[in-house]
């Protein structure tokens, strides 16, 4: 069934329609939302926020934008919300001395180190990496889900790629 | 490193170069071992990037998207209930209300008229004059 199927039934009051909505579009609001969190149970708030706001908006729902790419710029807006509400980073730096921190080599530890480098950002900066590098959103289209000028996306992303491969470069090193 | 090639270099990732800035830049990858080790590293941080991405939810997400969604329709049904049990009682106790103080001036023999029902006298302009609703500031 597609999107837009789907949709028409959702919007009708069909909660198997909008459960599908959800088990087809989580995964991509789970990767802006903890690219811009961090992986915690606050991401997860905001995820399920995402989906209810979602459900309530499902009678305007037009279809200017697809699906994938309004619920993304919901998934921005609101993490960039609870950005401004949090007082404290998510993740400490990696202590050197823990055991094990040295070899660094499992896919969880790497994902905690891709996470860690971009919870380096800020917010203006983490959202054009989490959008161009981790959802593959082309430069026009990040800076027309955040609502900046092109020129603007274009240089906090050169900024934020050289921060990202400042922080992350030695753990490619790592593994040659 | 050439600053100029450096962002020459960046910017290829992210916008289309000119056909002049992409014969530049390939011709200083071709000659510059280091410039084409920068590229290596910031395409290798790319690819760690959007391979180590975490898309993973916690359990059951859909389901405790649906259970919020029922709880707050029904949050909503209760609070209109509510409203609607209130409005009711306020309404039926001001038209109560209403018919005890205007219900005696009514039955009296009386002009049926709402001064009548509030028990005002009848308004002249004398009267008018007389309680000094108009300020000396207004007269003409």
């Amino acid at each position: 069934m597609t999107d837009f199927e789907l949709l028409k039934r959702a919007a009708a009051n069909d909660h198997q329609a909008f459960a599908e909505l959800v088990q087809r579009y989580q995964a991509k609001v789970a990767g802006t939302i903890n690219g811009m969190l961090g992986k915690s149970a606050e991401a997860d708030d905001v995820a399920q926020e995402v989906f209810i706001r979602f459900y309530q908006a499902l009678p305007n729902f037009r279809g200017e934008a697809a699906l994938g790419t309004y619920l993304t710029r919901m998934a921005i807006n609101l993490s960039l919300n609870a950005l401004k509400r949090r007082r404290r980073l998510l993740f400490a730096p990696a202590n050197e001395n823990e055991p094990g921190a040295e070899t660094a080599t499992s896919v969880t530890e790497h994902k905690e180190i891709v996470q860690h480098a971009l919870q380096q950002l800020a917010p203006k900066l983490r959202a054009v990496a989490v959008l161009r590098l981790i959802e593959g959103y082309s430069t026009e289209e990040t800076a027309a889900i955040l609502g900046i000028p092109r020129g603007t996306a274009l240089s906090r992303l050169s900024y934020a790629r050289q921060k990202l491969k400042a922080f992350l470069t030695p753990f490619l090193e790592e593994d040659r | 490193m050439n600053e100029t090639l450096r962002q020459l270099l960046l910017r290829s990732f992210d916008e289309a170069l000119s056909p002049s800035e992409q014969e530049t830049l390939e011709r200083a990858l071709a000659a510059s071992a280091e410039l084409r080790a920068e590229k290596g590293r910031f395409a290798n941080t790319a690819q760690m990037i959007a391979a180590r991405a975490d898309r993973s939810v916690q359990p059951f997400f859909a389901a405790r998207v649906q259970q919020r969604i029922l709880e707050m329709a029904a949050r909503e049904n209760e609070s209109a209930a509510a409203w609607r049990w209130a409005f009711r009682r306020v309404a039926i106790a001001g038209a109560a209300l209403l018919v005890l103080l205007l219900g005696p001036r009514l039955l009296i023999d009386k002009p049926f008229s709402l001064a009548a029902a509030l028990g005002m006298p009848p308004l002249s302009l004398t009267t008018v004059w007389q309680m000094d609703i108009l300020s000396e500031e207004q007269m003409p």
